[in-house]
Protein backbone atom coordinates (compact mmCIF):
# COMPACT_ATOMS: atom_id res chain seq x y z
CA UNK A 1 0.00 0.00 0.00
CA UNK A 2 2.98 2.36 0.06
CA UNK A 3 4.80 1.05 -3.08
CA UNK A 4 6.43 -2.16 -2.84
CA UNK A 5 4.94 -4.93 -4.89
CA UNK A 6 5.64 -8.25 -2.28
CA UNK A 7 5.47 -11.69 -3.53
CA UNK A 8 5.06 -13.80 -0.23
CA UNK A 9 6.02 -17.06 -0.61
CA UNK A 10 3.84 -19.89 2.32
CA UNK A 11 5.83 -22.75 3.43
CA UNK A 12 2.42 -24.04 2.81
CA UNK A 13 -1.36 -22.13 2.72
CA UNK A 14 -1.49 -24.23 6.26
CA UNK A 15 0.86 -21.79 7.93
CA UNK A 16 -0.54 -19.04 6.33
CA UNK A 17 -3.43 -19.28 8.10
CA UNK A 18 -1.18 -17.71 11.16
CA UNK A 19 -1.28 -14.97 8.78
CA UNK A 20 -5.03 -15.18 8.04
CA UNK A 21 -6.10 -11.46 9.91
CA UNK A 22 -3.27 -9.38 7.93
CA UNK A 23 -4.92 -11.02 4.84
CA UNK A 24 -8.08 -10.48 5.21
CA UNK A 25 -8.72 -8.02 7.47
CA UNK A 26 -5.93 -6.07 5.87
CA UNK A 27 -5.22 -6.42 2.64
CA UNK A 28 -8.87 -7.52 1.68
CA UNK A 29 -10.29 -4.40 3.17
CA UNK A 30 -7.27 -0.71 2.87
CA UNK A 31 -8.98 -0.20 -0.33
CA UNK A 32 -12.46 -0.47 0.20
CA UNK A 33 -12.05 1.13 4.05
CA UNK A 34 -9.97 4.06 2.45
CA UNK A 35 -12.72 4.91 -0.53
CA UNK A 36 -10.07 3.58 -2.95
CA UNK A 37 -7.29 5.92 -2.28
CA UNK A 38 -4.68 2.44 -1.70
CA UNK A 39 -3.45 -0.33 -4.32
CA UNK A 40 -2.28 -3.60 -2.46
CA UNK A 41 -0.68 -5.52 -5.22
CA UNK A 42 0.49 -8.23 -3.05
CA UNK A 43 0.47 -12.04 -4.02
CA UNK A 44 0.90 -14.55 -1.42
CA UNK A 45 2.18 -18.13 -3.23
CA UNK A 46 2.58 -21.65 -1.91
CA UNK A 47 1.37 -25.09 -1.67
CA UNK A 48 -1.89 -25.85 -0.87
CA UNK A 49 -4.33 -28.72 -0.61
CA UNK A 50 -3.15 -32.36 1.02
CA UNK A 51 -0.13 -33.60 0.10
CA UNK A 52 0.58 -37.50 1.71
CA UNK A 53 0.46 -38.63 5.65
CA UNK A 54 0.92 -35.25 7.23
CA UNK A 55 -2.45 -35.41 8.97
CA UNK A 56 -5.31 -32.37 9.35
CA UNK A 57 -2.85 -29.58 10.60
CA UNK A 58 -1.18 -29.79 7.65
CA UNK A 59 -3.42 -31.45 4.55
CA UNK A 60 -5.90 -28.88 4.45
CA UNK A 61 -7.55 -27.27 1.07
CA UNK A 62 -7.72 -23.54 2.02
CA UNK A 63 -9.40 -22.15 -1.03
CA UNK A 64 -12.87 -21.87 0.58
CA UNK A 65 -11.20 -19.85 3.68
CA UNK A 66 -10.13 -16.85 1.22
CA UNK A 67 -12.86 -17.45 -1.92
CA UNK A 68 -15.02 -16.36 0.59
CA UNK A 69 -13.68 -12.78 1.16
CA UNK A 70 -14.66 -9.99 -1.31
CA UNK A 71 -11.35 -7.90 -2.08
CA UNK A 72 -9.48 -11.24 -2.73
CA UNK A 73 -8.90 -12.75 -6.15
CA UNK A 74 -8.23 -16.24 -5.47
CA UNK A 75 -6.56 -18.30 -8.54
CA UNK A 76 -6.06 -22.20 -8.94
CA UNK A 77 -3.42 -23.16 -11.84
CA UNK A 78 -3.62 -26.82 -12.68
CA UNK A 79 -0.77 -27.39 -15.40
CA UNK A 80 2.66 -25.56 -15.49
CA UNK A 81 1.51 -23.63 -18.72
CA UNK A 82 -1.57 -21.83 -16.68
CA UNK A 83 0.97 -21.41 -13.73
CA UNK A 84 3.28 -19.26 -15.68
CA UNK A 85 0.82 -17.15 -17.11
CA UNK A 86 -1.54 -17.06 -14.03
CA UNK A 87 1.38 -15.97 -11.93
CA UNK A 88 2.36 -13.48 -14.58
CA UNK A 89 -0.87 -11.94 -13.95
CA UNK A 90 -1.68 -12.19 -10.49
CA UNK A 91 2.08 -10.45 -10.02
CA UNK A 92 0.92 -6.97 -12.31
CA UNK A 93 -2.50 -7.61 -10.72
CA UNK A 94 -2.86 -3.99 -7.92
CA UNK A 95 -5.03 -5.92 -5.83
CA UNK A 96 -4.13 -9.34 -3.40
CA UNK A 97 -4.21 -12.49 -5.37
CA UNK A 98 -4.28 -15.99 -3.34
CA UNK A 99 -2.19 -18.36 -5.68
CA UNK A 100 -2.71 -21.74 -4.59
CA UNK A 101 -0.67 -24.40 -5.99
CA UNK A 102 -1.98 -28.00 -5.28
CA UNK A 103 1.03 -29.71 -3.22
CA UNK A 104 1.29 -32.52 -4.99
CA UNK A 105 1.92 -30.72 -8.61
CA UNK A 106 5.34 -29.62 -8.02
CA UNK A 107 6.54 -32.97 -10.51
CA UNK A 108 4.57 -32.74 -12.55
CA UNK A 109 5.75 -32.18 -16.06
CA UNK A 110 3.94 -30.53 -19.13
CA UNK A 111 4.96 -27.69 -21.86
CA UNK A 112 5.81 -23.74 -21.25
CA UNK A 113 6.76 -21.88 -23.56
CA UNK A 114 9.85 -19.84 -23.29
CA UNK A 115 8.60 -16.72 -24.20
CA UNK A 116 6.54 -14.02 -22.56
CA UNK A 117 2.74 -14.43 -22.25
CA UNK A 118 -0.34 -13.90 -19.71
CA UNK A 119 -3.51 -15.49 -18.69
CA UNK A 120 -5.95 -13.55 -17.83
CA UNK A 121 -8.09 -13.92 -13.96
CA UNK A 122 -11.74 -15.34 -14.86
CA UNK A 123 -11.19 -17.38 -18.10
CA UNK A 124 -11.90 -21.03 -17.58
CA UNK A 125 -10.37 -23.77 -20.36
CA UNK A 126 -11.97 -26.16 -21.69
CA UNK A 127 -9.39 -28.77 -20.65
CA UNK A 128 -11.17 -31.67 -22.69
CA UNK A 129 -14.13 -31.01 -25.16
CA UNK A 130 -17.37 -33.54 -24.78
CA UNK A 131 -21.11 -33.56 -24.97
CA UNK A 132 -22.42 -36.16 -22.83
CA UNK A 133 -21.40 -34.22 -19.48
CA UNK A 134 -19.67 -31.73 -18.58
CA UNK A 135 -17.00 -32.19 -15.27
CA UNK A 136 -16.07 -29.02 -13.63
CA UNK A 137 -12.85 -29.09 -11.35
CA UNK A 138 -9.65 -26.72 -10.78
CA UNK A 139 -6.32 -27.48 -9.22
CA UNK A 140 -5.39 -30.56 -8.37
CA UNK A 141 -8.28 -32.79 -8.79
CA UNK A 142 -7.93 -32.16 -12.85
CA UNK A 143 -5.02 -35.20 -12.84
CA UNK A 144 -7.72 -37.64 -11.90
CA UNK A 145 -10.35 -36.17 -13.48
CA UNK A 146 -8.62 -36.50 -16.55
CA UNK A 147 -7.78 -39.78 -16.29
CA UNK A 148 -11.50 -40.35 -15.34
CA UNK A 149 -12.33 -39.26 -18.83
CA UNK A 150 -10.11 -41.78 -20.50
CA UNK A 151 -11.68 -44.31 -18.95
CA UNK A 152 -15.51 -42.90 -19.49
CA UNK A 153 -14.47 -42.39 -23.31
CA UNK A 154 -13.51 -46.06 -23.43
CA UNK A 155 -17.35 -46.45 -22.21
CA UNK A 156 -18.53 -44.15 -25.06
CA UNK A 157 -19.08 -41.79 -22.55
CA UNK A 158 -17.93 -38.05 -23.57
CA UNK A 159 -17.44 -35.80 -21.00
CA UNK A 160 -16.29 -32.08 -21.37
CA UNK A 161 -13.67 -30.86 -18.88
CA UNK A 162 -13.83 -27.15 -17.37
CA UNK A 163 -10.86 -26.14 -15.65
CA UNK A 164 -12.06 -22.82 -13.47
CA UNK A 165 -8.41 -21.83 -13.09
CA UNK A 166 -9.65 -18.57 -11.26
CA UNK A 167 -12.43 -18.86 -8.26
CA UNK A 168 -12.57 -15.83 -7.85
CA UNK A 169 -13.61 -13.58 -10.57
CA UNK A 170 -14.96 -16.94 -11.83
CA UNK A 171 -15.49 -17.32 -15.52
CA UNK A 172 -19.49 -18.03 -15.16
CA UNK A 173 -19.97 -17.70 -18.51
CA UNK A 174 -17.95 -20.85 -19.65
CA UNK A 175 -19.73 -22.89 -16.78
CA UNK A 176 -23.27 -22.42 -18.14
CA UNK A 177 -22.62 -22.48 -21.65
CA UNK A 178 -20.62 -26.24 -21.06
CA UNK A 179 -23.75 -27.28 -18.88
CA UNK A 180 -26.35 -26.07 -21.44
CA UNK A 181 -24.25 -27.95 -24.11
CA UNK A 182 -24.55 -31.20 -22.16
CA UNK A 183 -27.26 -30.54 -19.85
CA UNK A 184 -25.38 -32.61 -17.09
CA UNK A 185 -22.53 -32.03 -14.33
CA UNK A 186 -20.28 -33.20 -11.91
CA UNK A 187 -18.31 -30.34 -9.83
CA UNK A 188 -14.55 -32.01 -8.21
CA UNK A 189 -13.37 -30.33 -5.52
CA UNK A 190 -10.75 -31.07 -3.37
CA UNK A 191 -11.98 -29.26 -0.43
CA UNK A 192 -14.66 -29.79 1.97
CA UNK A 193 -18.16 -29.81 0.65
CA UNK A 194 -20.03 -27.77 3.40
CA UNK A 195 -20.49 -23.73 2.06
CA UNK A 196 -17.61 -24.55 -0.76
CA UNK A 197 -16.75 -23.71 -3.92
CA UNK A 198 -18.15 -26.76 -5.38
CA UNK A 199 -21.65 -25.97 -3.58
CA UNK A 200 -21.45 -22.37 -4.75
CA UNK A 201 -20.89 -23.44 -8.35
CA UNK A 202 -24.06 -26.06 -7.82
CA UNK A 203 -26.14 -23.25 -7.24
CA UNK A 204 -25.31 -21.17 -10.20
CA UNK A 205 -25.91 -23.67 -12.68
CA UNK A 206 -29.34 -24.29 -11.04
CA UNK A 207 -30.05 -20.50 -10.96
CA UNK A 208 -29.07 -19.25 -13.80
CA UNK A 209 -28.89 -23.08 -16.11
CA UNK A 210 -31.84 -25.12 -14.53
CA UNK A 211 -34.54 -25.82 -17.48
CA UNK A 212 -31.11 -27.12 -19.50
CA UNK A 213 -30.27 -29.95 -16.32
CA UNK A 214 -31.46 -33.41 -17.04
CA UNK A 215 -30.42 -34.37 -13.65
CA UNK A 216 -29.32 -32.70 -10.29
CA UNK A 217 -25.75 -31.82 -10.14
CA UNK A 218 -23.64 -33.91 -8.28
CA UNK A 219 -20.40 -33.05 -5.61
CA UNK A 220 -17.39 -35.06 -5.77
CA UNK A 221 -15.73 -33.19 -2.79
CA UNK A 222 -13.31 -34.81 0.38
CA UNK A 223 -15.23 -36.57 2.46
CA UNK A 224 -16.34 -33.53 5.44
CA UNK A 225 -13.99 -34.71 7.85
CA UNK A 226 -10.45 -33.32 8.96
CA UNK A 227 -7.43 -35.28 6.77
CA UNK A 228 -6.23 -38.41 9.09
CA UNK A 229 -2.80 -39.67 8.99
CA UNK A 230 -3.38 -43.09 7.96
CA UNK A 231 -2.66 -43.48 4.24
CA UNK A 232 -5.70 -45.74 2.87
CA UNK A 233 -8.18 -43.33 5.10
CA UNK A 234 -6.73 -40.15 3.86
CA UNK A 235 -6.81 -41.40 0.23
CA UNK A 236 -10.82 -42.30 1.17
CA UNK A 237 -11.21 -39.12 2.30
CA UNK A 238 -10.23 -37.44 -1.22
CA UNK A 239 -11.80 -36.91 -4.88
CA UNK A 240 -10.80 -40.46 -6.93
CA UNK A 241 -11.16 -41.90 -10.52
CA UNK A 242 -13.66 -44.18 -8.65
CA UNK A 243 -15.89 -41.52 -7.00
CA UNK A 244 -15.90 -39.59 -9.91
CA UNK A 245 -16.98 -42.09 -12.64
CA UNK A 246 -19.75 -42.61 -10.06
CA UNK A 247 -20.86 -39.50 -9.95
CA UNK A 248 -21.08 -39.11 -14.14
CA UNK A 249 -22.92 -42.43 -14.60
CA UNK A 250 -25.43 -40.98 -11.35
CA UNK A 251 -26.12 -37.95 -14.02
CA UNK A 252 -26.21 -40.02 -17.02
CA UNK A 253 -29.06 -42.60 -15.24
CA UNK A 254 -26.41 -45.31 -15.68
CA UNK B 1 20.91 -30.15 44.09
CA UNK B 2 23.96 -31.87 43.82
CA UNK B 3 23.99 -34.82 41.96
CA UNK B 4 25.12 -37.08 45.53
CA UNK B 5 21.53 -35.87 46.81
CA UNK B 6 19.14 -37.17 43.74
CA UNK B 7 17.75 -40.87 44.72
CA UNK B 8 20.24 -43.39 42.88
CA UNK B 9 17.24 -44.83 41.49
CA UNK B 10 15.64 -41.92 39.93
CA UNK B 11 19.34 -40.95 38.10
CA UNK B 12 19.02 -44.67 36.68
CA UNK B 13 15.46 -43.93 35.13
CA UNK B 14 16.58 -40.97 33.67
CA UNK B 15 19.89 -42.78 32.26
CA UNK B 16 17.16 -45.72 30.94
CA UNK B 17 14.32 -43.30 29.32
CA UNK B 18 17.04 -41.25 27.61
CA UNK B 19 18.49 -44.62 26.29
CA UNK B 20 15.04 -46.08 25.34
CA UNK B 21 14.03 -42.55 23.91
CA UNK B 22 17.22 -43.03 21.17
CA UNK B 23 16.73 -47.11 20.46
CA UNK B 24 13.17 -45.99 19.72
CA UNK B 25 13.86 -43.36 17.87
CA UNK B 26 16.92 -45.10 15.76
CA UNK B 27 14.27 -48.04 15.05
CA UNK B 28 11.71 -45.20 13.70
CA UNK B 29 13.95 -44.36 11.23
CA UNK B 30 14.63 -47.54 10.28
CA UNK B 31 11.33 -48.11 9.24
CA UNK B 32 11.14 -44.85 7.98
CA UNK B 33 13.65 -46.27 5.12
CA UNK B 34 11.61 -48.94 4.51
CA UNK B 35 8.21 -47.17 3.86
CA UNK B 36 6.20 -48.32 6.62
CA UNK B 37 5.99 -44.80 7.97
CA UNK B 38 5.17 -42.08 5.94
CA UNK B 39 5.21 -38.05 5.88
CA UNK B 40 7.80 -36.20 8.69
CA UNK B 41 9.42 -37.80 10.95
CA UNK B 42 11.36 -35.33 13.22
CA UNK B 43 13.82 -37.26 15.77
CA UNK B 44 15.14 -36.55 18.87
CA UNK B 45 18.41 -37.66 18.98
CA UNK B 46 20.76 -36.06 20.56
CA UNK B 47 18.22 -33.84 22.42
CA UNK B 48 16.89 -36.59 24.70
CA UNK B 49 18.61 -34.72 28.11
CA UNK B 50 15.96 -31.94 27.72
CA UNK B 51 13.02 -33.83 27.79
CA UNK B 52 14.32 -36.30 30.34
CA UNK B 53 16.16 -34.16 32.94
CA UNK B 54 12.99 -31.59 33.02
CA UNK B 55 9.79 -34.09 33.01
CA UNK B 56 11.61 -36.27 35.80
CA UNK B 57 10.49 -33.69 37.76
CA UNK B 58 6.81 -34.23 37.13
CA UNK B 59 3.98 -36.37 38.82
CA UNK B 60 2.21 -37.01 35.70
CA UNK B 61 -1.41 -37.67 37.57
CA UNK B 62 -1.37 -33.80 38.85
CA UNK B 63 1.29 -32.02 35.89
CA UNK B 64 0.81 -31.74 32.50
CA UNK B 65 3.14 -31.70 29.30
CA UNK B 66 2.29 -29.91 25.96
CA UNK B 67 4.81 -30.53 23.07
CA UNK B 68 5.43 -30.06 19.74
CA UNK B 69 6.05 -31.84 16.34
CA UNK B 70 9.23 -32.93 17.67
CA UNK B 71 7.40 -34.83 20.32
CA UNK B 72 8.42 -38.58 20.79
CA UNK B 73 11.11 -38.05 23.22
CA UNK B 74 8.68 -36.31 25.68
CA UNK B 75 5.98 -39.07 25.22
CA UNK B 76 8.09 -41.43 26.37
CA UNK B 77 9.61 -39.14 28.88
CA UNK B 78 6.03 -38.88 30.15
CA UNK B 79 5.88 -42.45 30.21
CA UNK B 80 3.56 -43.13 27.14
CA UNK B 81 3.77 -46.92 26.13
CA UNK B 82 6.33 -47.37 23.10
CA UNK B 83 4.42 -49.77 21.28
CA UNK B 84 1.67 -47.07 21.03
CA UNK B 85 3.72 -44.71 20.25
CA UNK B 86 5.34 -46.87 17.10
CA UNK B 87 2.17 -48.04 15.98
CA UNK B 88 1.09 -44.48 15.58
CA UNK B 89 3.93 -43.55 13.25
CA UNK B 90 2.57 -47.21 11.29
CA UNK B 91 -0.66 -45.60 11.27
CA UNK B 92 -2.62 -47.90 12.89
CA UNK B 93 -5.65 -48.09 15.43
CA UNK B 94 -3.64 -49.39 17.93
CA UNK B 95 -1.50 -46.60 18.16
CA UNK B 96 -2.19 -43.41 20.84
CA UNK B 97 -4.05 -41.50 18.25
CA UNK B 98 -5.52 -44.59 16.14
CA UNK B 99 -3.82 -44.12 13.29
CA UNK B 100 -5.49 -40.52 12.49
CA UNK B 101 -2.25 -37.96 13.98
CA UNK B 102 1.31 -39.64 13.27
CA UNK B 103 4.31 -38.57 13.98
CA UNK B 104 3.79 -35.41 14.80
CA UNK B 105 0.36 -35.79 16.68
CA UNK B 106 0.94 -38.13 20.14
CA UNK B 107 -1.83 -37.55 22.48
CA UNK B 108 -2.72 -38.81 25.54
CA UNK B 109 -5.58 -37.48 28.10
CA UNK B 110 -5.30 -40.01 30.31
CA UNK B 111 -1.46 -39.36 31.03
CA UNK B 112 -1.62 -35.79 30.62
CA UNK B 113 -0.03 -35.48 27.70
CA UNK B 114 -1.33 -32.72 25.63
CA UNK B 115 0.40 -33.50 21.95
CA UNK B 116 2.07 -33.42 19.72
CA UNK B 117 1.17 -30.38 17.67
CA UNK B 118 1.77 -29.14 14.06
CA UNK B 119 1.52 -25.59 13.39
CA UNK B 120 4.93 -23.99 15.06
CA UNK B 121 4.41 -22.25 18.22
CA UNK B 122 0.59 -22.64 18.28
CA UNK B 123 0.77 -25.45 21.32
CA UNK B 124 2.16 -22.18 23.41
CA UNK B 125 -1.31 -20.54 24.31
CA UNK B 126 -2.74 -23.98 24.56
CA UNK B 127 -0.44 -25.16 27.22
CA UNK B 128 -1.29 -21.37 29.07
CA UNK B 129 -4.63 -22.31 28.99
CA UNK B 130 -4.19 -25.53 30.94
CA UNK B 131 -2.05 -23.29 33.16
CA UNK B 132 -5.45 -21.11 33.93
CA UNK B 133 -7.45 -24.70 34.30
CA UNK B 134 -4.90 -25.82 37.11
CA UNK B 135 -4.95 -22.25 38.64
CA UNK B 136 -8.92 -21.87 38.53
CA UNK B 137 -9.70 -25.25 39.74
CA UNK B 138 -7.16 -25.03 42.82
CA UNK B 139 -5.45 -27.95 41.76
CA UNK B 140 -1.37 -28.63 42.91
CA UNK B 141 0.25 -28.85 39.10
CA UNK B 142 2.32 -27.51 36.93
CA UNK B 143 2.36 -27.74 32.83
CA UNK B 144 5.63 -27.94 30.63
CA UNK B 145 5.42 -26.37 27.64
CA UNK B 146 8.26 -27.21 24.61
CA UNK B 147 8.71 -25.31 21.66
CA UNK B 148 12.29 -24.96 19.04
CA UNK B 149 14.13 -21.90 18.41
CA UNK B 150 11.57 -21.41 15.52
CA UNK B 151 8.47 -20.67 17.48
CA UNK B 152 10.10 -18.48 20.06
CA UNK B 153 9.58 -15.66 17.61
CA UNK B 154 5.98 -16.17 16.80
CA UNK B 155 3.06 -14.26 18.12
CA UNK B 156 1.59 -17.03 20.23
CA UNK B 157 4.82 -17.33 22.21
CA UNK B 158 4.59 -13.64 23.28
CA UNK B 159 0.76 -13.06 23.63
CA UNK B 160 1.03 -16.78 26.02
CA UNK B 161 3.96 -14.95 28.30
CA UNK B 162 2.73 -12.06 28.78
CA UNK B 163 -1.05 -12.98 29.93
CA UNK B 164 0.54 -16.04 31.94
CA UNK B 165 2.26 -13.14 34.07
CA UNK B 166 -0.59 -11.16 34.47
CA UNK B 167 -2.70 -14.43 36.14
CA UNK B 168 0.50 -16.16 37.62
CA UNK B 169 -0.33 -18.96 36.09
CA UNK B 170 1.88 -22.25 37.09
CA UNK B 171 4.04 -23.15 33.58
CA UNK B 172 7.09 -23.57 32.49
CA UNK B 173 8.50 -22.78 29.20
CA UNK B 174 11.02 -24.36 27.72
CA UNK B 175 12.41 -23.14 24.57
CA UNK B 176 14.30 -26.16 23.16
CA UNK B 177 17.15 -24.23 21.43
CA UNK B 178 18.94 -27.28 18.81
CA UNK B 179 20.60 -24.06 17.14
CA UNK B 180 18.73 -24.58 13.68
CA UNK B 181 15.02 -24.16 13.09
CA UNK B 182 14.65 -26.25 10.10
CA UNK B 183 18.14 -24.80 7.87
CA UNK B 184 18.77 -21.67 9.54
CA UNK B 185 21.08 -20.94 11.87
CA UNK B 186 18.83 -18.93 15.28
CA UNK B 187 21.36 -16.05 15.16
CA UNK B 188 20.21 -14.94 11.81
CA UNK B 189 16.16 -15.08 12.83
CA UNK B 190 16.52 -13.55 16.47
CA UNK B 191 17.33 -10.16 17.78
CA UNK B 192 18.92 -11.66 20.75
CA UNK B 193 21.25 -14.70 21.56
CA UNK B 194 19.96 -15.50 24.89
CA UNK B 195 16.66 -16.20 24.71
CA UNK B 196 16.23 -16.39 28.42
CA UNK B 197 15.88 -12.96 28.70
CA UNK B 198 12.87 -12.80 26.98
CA UNK B 199 11.12 -13.32 30.21
CA UNK B 200 12.24 -10.20 31.51
CA UNK B 201 10.05 -8.22 29.20
CA UNK B 202 7.10 -9.92 30.89
CA UNK B 203 7.83 -9.82 34.29
CA UNK B 204 8.87 -13.20 34.22
CA UNK B 205 11.99 -15.18 35.54
CA UNK B 206 14.45 -17.05 32.47
CA UNK B 207 17.79 -18.99 32.80
CA UNK B 208 19.49 -20.70 30.14
CA UNK B 209 20.58 -24.88 30.97
CA UNK B 210 23.02 -26.73 29.00
CA UNK B 211 20.63 -28.85 27.25
CA UNK B 212 23.28 -32.17 26.95
CA UNK B 213 23.15 -32.57 30.86
CA UNK B 214 20.33 -34.32 31.84
CA UNK B 215 21.36 -33.24 35.81
CA UNK B 216 21.65 -29.30 34.59
CA UNK B 217 17.73 -29.79 32.69
CA UNK B 218 16.30 -31.82 35.73
CA UNK B 219 18.00 -29.17 38.42
CA UNK B 220 16.97 -25.98 36.50
CA UNK B 221 13.41 -27.28 35.74
CA UNK B 222 12.62 -28.13 39.25
CA UNK B 223 13.62 -24.57 40.23
CA UNK B 224 11.20 -23.23 37.81
CA UNK B 225 8.39 -25.23 39.02
CA UNK B 226 8.84 -23.70 42.06
CA UNK B 227 8.44 -20.82 41.05
CA UNK B 228 6.06 -21.11 38.78
CA UNK B 229 3.88 -22.91 41.23
CA UNK B 230 4.03 -19.91 43.53
CA UNK B 231 2.89 -17.53 41.18
CA UNK B 232 5.56 -16.44 38.71
CA UNK B 233 5.46 -18.61 35.54
CA UNK B 234 9.34 -19.40 34.07
CA UNK B 235 11.37 -19.44 30.97
CA UNK B 236 14.45 -22.40 30.25
CA UNK B 237 16.29 -21.84 26.96
CA UNK B 238 17.85 -25.21 27.03
CA UNK B 239 20.43 -25.48 24.40
CA UNK B 240 20.81 -28.74 22.93
CA UNK B 241 21.54 -30.27 19.51
CA UNK B 242 19.87 -32.55 16.97
CA UNK B 243 22.06 -34.80 15.37
CA UNK B 244 19.74 -35.83 12.36
CA UNK B 245 18.36 -33.37 10.27
CA UNK B 246 15.19 -31.30 10.65
CA UNK B 247 12.97 -34.31 9.15
CA UNK B 248 14.25 -37.42 7.54
CA UNK B 249 13.95 -35.42 4.25
CA UNK B 250 16.69 -32.85 5.93
CA UNK B 251 20.39 -33.78 4.83
CA UNK B 252 21.58 -31.24 7.16
CA UNK B 253 23.75 -29.81 4.54
CA UNK B 254 23.68 -25.82 6.30
CA UNK B 255 26.19 -26.87 9.26
CA UNK B 256 29.55 -28.76 9.67
CA UNK B 257 30.30 -32.45 10.21
CA UNK B 258 32.69 -30.70 12.44
CA UNK B 259 30.39 -29.08 14.45
CA UNK B 260 28.27 -32.33 14.88
CA UNK B 261 31.39 -34.24 16.00
CA UNK B 262 31.90 -31.46 18.56
CA UNK B 263 28.30 -32.07 20.46
CA UNK B 264 28.34 -36.01 19.51
CA UNK B 265 31.66 -36.00 21.91
CA UNK B 266 29.44 -33.70 24.23
CA UNK B 267 26.55 -36.51 24.02
CA UNK B 268 24.12 -36.50 26.93
CA UNK B 269 23.77 -40.45 27.24
CA UNK B 270 27.24 -41.30 27.49
CA UNK B 271 28.77 -38.60 29.55
CA UNK B 272 25.69 -39.39 32.12
CA UNK B 273 26.01 -42.76 31.89
CA UNK B 274 30.50 -41.98 32.87
CA UNK B 275 29.60 -39.80 35.39
CA UNK B 276 27.07 -42.30 37.33
CA UNK B 277 30.01 -45.03 36.80
CA UNK B 278 32.19 -42.43 38.36
CA UNK B 279 29.79 -42.32 41.28
CA UNK B 280 29.27 -46.29 41.18
CA UNK B 281 25.40 -45.99 40.67
CA UNK B 282 25.75 -48.31 38.22
CA UNK B 283 28.40 -50.19 36.34
CA UNK B 284 29.71 -51.21 32.78
CA UNK B 285 27.54 -54.28 32.90
CA UNK B 286 24.10 -52.96 33.83
CA UNK B 287 24.63 -50.05 31.58
CA UNK B 288 24.92 -53.22 28.65
CA UNK B 289 21.74 -54.42 30.23
CA UNK B 290 19.85 -51.81 30.32
CA UNK B 291 20.79 -50.74 26.68
CA UNK B 292 20.13 -54.48 25.68
CA UNK B 293 16.49 -53.75 26.94
CA UNK B 294 15.58 -50.49 25.38
CA UNK B 295 16.79 -52.11 22.48
CA UNK B 296 14.48 -55.09 23.20
CA UNK B 297 11.89 -52.47 23.75
CA UNK B 298 11.72 -50.69 20.95
CA UNK B 299 12.21 -53.77 18.37
CA UNK B 300 8.78 -55.22 20.43
CA UNK B 301 7.10 -51.77 19.38
CA UNK B 302 8.14 -52.25 15.77
CA UNK B 303 6.54 -56.16 15.86
CA UNK B 304 3.46 -54.64 17.95
CA UNK B 305 3.44 -51.63 15.31
CA UNK B 306 3.51 -54.05 12.15
CA UNK B 307 1.35 -56.83 13.68
CA UNK B 308 -1.69 -54.55 14.42
CA UNK B 309 -4.67 -54.11 12.08
CA UNK B 310 -4.95 -50.66 10.04
CA UNK B 311 -7.94 -48.43 10.81
CA UNK B 312 -11.18 -48.91 9.50
CA UNK B 313 -12.32 -47.19 6.87
CA UNK B 314 -15.56 -46.30 8.96
CA UNK B 315 -12.79 -44.62 11.11
CA UNK B 316 -12.37 -41.52 8.95
CA UNK B 317 -15.86 -40.56 10.16
CA UNK B 318 -15.39 -41.32 14.24
CA UNK B 319 -14.12 -38.55 16.80
CA UNK B 320 -14.83 -35.29 13.85
CA UNK B 321 -17.65 -34.22 16.53
CA UNK B 322 -17.72 -35.63 20.53
CA UNK B 323 -21.20 -38.09 20.66
CA UNK B 324 -21.97 -37.35 17.30
CA UNK B 325 -21.30 -39.90 14.04
CA UNK B 326 -21.23 -38.16 11.11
Amino acid sequence: MAGLRPIVEFMTFNFALQAFDQIVNNAAKMRYMSGGQFKMPIVFRGPNGPAEYLSSQHSQATQTFFAHVPGLKVITPATPYDAKGLLKTAIRDDNPVIFLEGEMMYSWEGEVPEEEYIIEFGKADIKNEGNDVTIITYSKPLKVVMESVTLLEKEGINAEVVDLRSIRPLDEETIIKSVMKTNRCVIVDESWPFVSVASHVGWLISNKAFDYLDAPVELVTSEDVPLPYNHKLELAAQPSVEKIINAVKKVLYI
Amino acid sequence: MPIENIEKNKLKDMLYKMILIRRFEEKAAQSYGLKKIGGFLHLYIGEEAVAVGSISNLNMKNDYVVAAYRDHGHALAAGMDPNSLMAELYGKITGCSKGKGGSMHFFDYEKHFFGGNGIVGAQIPVATGVGLKIKYKKEDGVVLCYFGDGAIHQGSFHESLNIAKIWNLPVVYICENNQYGMGTDFRRVSSVDDFSIMAQSYGMKGKQANGMDVIEMYDVTKEAIKSAKSGTPYLIEAKTYRYKGHSMSDPAKYRTKEELEEYKKRDPIYSFKEKLKEMNVINEEEYIAMDKKCKKMAKDAIDFAEKSPEPDLSELYTDVYVGVKI
